[in-house]
């Protein structure tokens, strides 16, 4: 008897230590494991930051030359001195850490193709397997280690990612498993060391994001599925009312390279037959990532001195993409927005100049269909001779221990990345290599290292000589008055229309035939306008550059960005402030006369015209309280679908039709070939389609006006998501002004990721501001302490600070001692 | 007295442990206490589940005074609790449960020996 009732107790306990230490399935998740994750002195409770947080801390670390002092301002932004840069770049790697070690690790496992291991093969609806697959099979890892190795050869670059490493692996070495952050404890895993490689895997990423966007395989289907006339309307070369970064008039040198053009580059090489089954969760980059940046000339400015502005749009993350710092030895000093996961300041400031950056939008990656002599995949068809394939192994970690290998052959173009066994998006069942300019060895990391040390123009023209990809506007400006601009990267030289395809991959004519020339990248360098600018609109005029601009851009923000700066003189700080926060929404002063003018209105309800003279009320600015860019885009949206729908039904794979190009269309050509519905006998009219298509938003409208949610602040649903995607660490639908074609380019969860203005004089400072905060950690109060500023438009003071301010007084939250061990 | 002593030391004991072992010490703190302050089976699992829960109660209390209620209110919405003050009924009540068995066994092991 006292045995039994013995061997129950201890059934029973440790059955229930058992459950309470096991991740339980929930929907398509799992649980924590309760008992680990509720324990107050290991789980979660360990994570609840005091609000009087005391960051002081006095460290010794082996790798360090010399003391390092860092000062935590009031906003939690470290200010670090160091005697050298060795030094200076490891304590940078500590304090990212420190701050954001679990987004450091999860962006460079999302990139490395390693989700599998930490997310399982699927959870959430998400297939992680696959996701895995594709960033191999893409040659992420690949490209990064080419990267590595060429900037491994650069002994400032190296001892600067060593430094950096050594300083991450410093923090994660000594950090208590209590105080893991949240993320490892919800999901189960341990961090891991950094590696030099994780460090090229993330700038990879940014590649990706950056310069993987393309539609080739859907461009292809439509090329399939329409003539070339109405291909040209769907997809046209050029905008009408394009302002390129590069005024439009500019003259152009000829083309270095003459370009053979393939015999057969027009005709249907494509005939295969056309699946309408997905190929699933292959990632997409947001096609309009994109961005503003300017600099003002001291002639046009109110106190004579230069000023930049850079707001890099990219997805609005927490914890944040960006981390606020500065960094100084008596070599350089410098300011501004940081990569986690990177040394240097990407976008800011130095003694002497400040940097900015946005996205050229280029086209760099193409896919080649490879014939195989046999299924054992070791020889296919080149140039007139069979080729050897090498093979890359891939190995892929699941979470519940089971691993995937992709063995992925490597042609002369790039990693074959689909195949049967990974099916491209229109099912072919054919083998296609991609190439992709990020597969290249570069050394991106020179162009930011040398960018914080750089003085002058020279300094800028030799930090941006070596960067290949992703393509970029770089705007610089310093303080002897000079700006410029140059779309900066290593751009395959096309024919006409090359790479906008699925390309065969046995005829070498249609491989890439070189690069464009450095001196067709033209820089402007204080032109007599007085100003530079760009937002990812065309660089070039597409009628007079000499090869072909294939790529995604954006015309509304380039279009008001070099109108309203050509206009200004006397411009101050304020004035650019606005600028970057200003609604003004070019598109919707194109489009909304169209649709007031089509509209018939005696087909209308009564009631229903209150909408309409909401719209006719509107004064063009995108703004939280407003009511007119709901009625506008909601309206448009539904219009551009009636308007393709017949043409193209929703479950074929096409490629999508921009917005611009269906405004540009209509404002020219009311009877645009597409309006007509090919699947009724009767021709249809544009102001049937218009009335159809507002009588069909009237319900929406008057539902979001019942529950107040009509103001497009709420309509347009914005949101800064956690990595994770967990609603409780976000915040979703948040009340917000900004669209996507104002330079306020906020919505959905895709906005200015870093909002920053600099008056380049004798003193370099300004204003800057990002939506989130310094601390990673979701129980800290400096989660997401600038999230509201950024929102209302307002700004932060940055300036370079002196160590003897601090020690003078200016206040601080925190001084972190680094002593050599 | 003796109750509310066992109760104490359990907590303490606990505590001590946790600072080294992992969150399912707890049980073997509870058991050691019980096994070495007998009283009843009733009682053991008692002070066992009291100890622990106060224990785990008392931290998180302690965690979340300073933090305002920022990460319990974060996480009470990710567990679906409809409040933060949830959580904390939660937390002591896996705590104890874990706690109170521990001791059983622990009084029963005991218990074994006379």
């Amino acid at each position: 008897m006292k045995w039994i009732r013995l061997i129950f107790a201890l059934v029973s306990c440790s059955a229930l230590i058992i459950v309470l230490h096991t991740r339980l399935p929930l929907g398509t998740g799992k649980t924590p494991r309760l008992g680990y994750f509720l324990s107050p002195q290991e789980g979660f409770w360990q994570n609840a930051e005091n609000g009087n947080e005391n960051f002081s801390a006095d460290l010794q670390a082996a790798d360090l030359e010399g003391d390092v002092d860092v000062y935590l301002d009031e906003r939690l932004v470290p200010h670090v001195y160091a005697q050298n840069e060795k030094d200076v770049f490891f304590v940078q790697g500590y304090l990212h850490a420190k701050f954001r070690l679990w987004q450091m690790e999860f962006q460079t496992h999302a990139a490395g193709g390693r989700l599998s291991e930490i997310m399982g093969a699927e959870a959430n609806g998400t297939n992680f397997l696959n996701v895995d697959k594709f960033f191999r099979r893409l040659g992420m890892v690949y490209g990064a280690e080419n990267s590595l190795a060429e900037m491994e050869k650069d002994t400032a670059l190296k001892t600067s990612m060593d430094a950096y490493t050594a300083g991450v692996n410093y923090f994660v070495k000594n950090l208590k498993k209590a105080d893991w952050p949240v993320e490892y404890k919800l999901l189960d895993y341990a961090p891991e060391p950094w590696t030099n490689l994780k460090t090229a895997l993330f700038l990879k990423y940014m590649s990706f994001d950056l310069a993987g966007y393309e539609q080739d395989f859907e461009r292809t289907a439509s090329k399939m599925a329409f003539t070339k006339e109405q291909f040209a309307a769907l997809y046209p070369y050029g905008h009408d009312s394009l302002n390129a970064i590069v005024p439009n008039e500019t003259v152009f040198a000829k083309a270095g390279l003459a370009l053979k053009v393939p015999a057969d580059a027009d005709t249907t090489y494509f005939n295969f037959k056309q699946s309408t089954a997905k190929a699933d969760s292959i990632p997409t980059p947001e096609p309009t990532n994109g961005s503003n940046n300017w600099a003002v000339a001291p002639s046009k400015t109110a106190n004579g001195k230069a000023i930049l502005a850079s707001d890099p749009h990219l997805s609005l993350n927490l914890p944040a993409l960006w981390f606020e710092m500065q960094i100084s030895t008596p070599n350089f000093q410098s300011y501004g927005a940081s990569f986690p996961g990177s040394p240097n300041i990407i976008i800011g400031f130095n003694t002497h100049a400040a940097f900015g950056f946005t996205n050229a939008m280029r086209d760099v990656r193409d896919y080649f269909e490879i014939q195989f002599k046999d299924s054992t995949l070791q020889e296919y068809w080149y140039d007139s001779a069979w080729q050897k394939t090498s093979f890359r192994e891939e190995i892929i970690k699941v979470k519940e221990g089971t691993q995937v290998v992709q063995k992925i052959p490597m042609t002369v173009f790039g990693p074959v990345m689909y195949e049967p066994s990974f099916p491209d998006k229109l099912n072919t069942g054919k083998y296609w290599a991609v190439r992709w300019s990020a597969h290249e060895g570069s050394n991106e990391l020179r162009t930011f290292y040398k960018l914080n040390h750089a003085k002058n123009i020279n300094d800028y023209t030799d930090a941006i000589s070596t960067f290949k990809c992703p393509g970029q506007n770089m705007v610089f400006a310093c303080n002897s008055g000079d700006i410029a601009i140059k779309q900066q990267g290593k751009f395959p030289a096309k024919w006409i229309g090359q790479g906008d395809f699925l390309m065969q991959g046995t005829d070498e004519s249609y491989d890439w035939q070189g690069y464009a020339e450095d001196s067709l990248n033209v820089l402007m360098h204080n032109p007599e306008r007085g100003f530079v600018a760009s937002a990812n609109q065309y660089p070039y005029n597409t009628k007079t550059y000499p090869y072909y601009l294939g790529g995604n851009f954006a015309l509304e923000r380039g279009y008001t960005l070099n109108k309203k700066l050509a206009a200004m003189q006397g411009i101050t700080v304020k004035d650019m402030m606005d600028l970057q926060f200003d609604s003004y929404d070019a598109f919707g002063e194109w489009i909304t006369p169209v649709l007031l003018q089509h509209v018939q209105r005696d087909a209308l309800p009564a009631g229903a015209t209150a909408f309409i003279g909401e719209l006719e009320k509107w004064d063009y600015k995108a703004d939280a309280e407003k009511i007119g860019p709901s009625i506008m885009i909601a309206w448009f949206d539904t219009l551009k679908t009636l308007v393709y729908a017949d043409e193209m039904p929703a479950d074929k794979v096409l490629a999508r039709v921009d917005r611009t190009t269906l405004m540009e269309a209509l404002r020219k050509d009311t009877s645009y070939m597409f309006i007509d519905d090919i699947n009724t006998p009767q021709k249809e009219l544009l102001s049937q389609l218009v009335t159809t298509a507002f009588l069909k938003n009237v319900p929406v409208w008057e539902k979001a006006k019942a529950n107040e949610k009509l103001q497009w602040g709420w309509f347009k649903n914005s949101s800064v998501n956690h990595l994770l995607k967990i609603p409780a660490f976000s915040y979703q639908n948040w009340y917000s002004s900004g669209t996507w074609s104002a330079l306020n380019a906020y919505k959905g969860g895709h906005g200015p990721s870093w909002r920053m203005v600099i008056e380049v004089g004798e003193k370099v400072q300004g204003f800057a501001v990002y939506p989130g905060g310094q601390s990673g950690n979701v129980g800290s109060k400096y989660y997401d302490t600038f999230l509201s500023d950024w929102t209302a438009g307002k700004y932060h003071p940055v300036t370079i600070t002196a160590k003897a301010e601090f020690e003078n007084g200016k206040k601080f939250i925190g001084k972190i001692h680094f002593k050599k061990a | 007295m003796k109750f509310v002593i066992t109760t104490a030391v359990t907590a303490l004991v606990a505590f001590a442990m946790g600072l080294f072992l992992p969150w399912y010490s707890i049980a073997l703190a509870a058991g050691l206490v019980a096994a070495l302050l007998p009283q009843n089976a009733w009682k053991a699992f008692a002070t066992g589940f009291l100890g622990i829960a106060l224990l785990w109660l008392a931290v998180a209390l302690y965690m979340d005074a300073g933090n305002n209620h920022l990460l319990s209110t974060k996480i009470a919405s990710l567990l679906k609790l409809p409040a933060y003050s949830y959580l904390f009924v939660v937390t002591a009540v896996v705590g104890g449960l874990v706690g109170g068995l521990g001791a059983l066994t622990g009084y029963f092991a005991r218990a074994l020996k006379n």
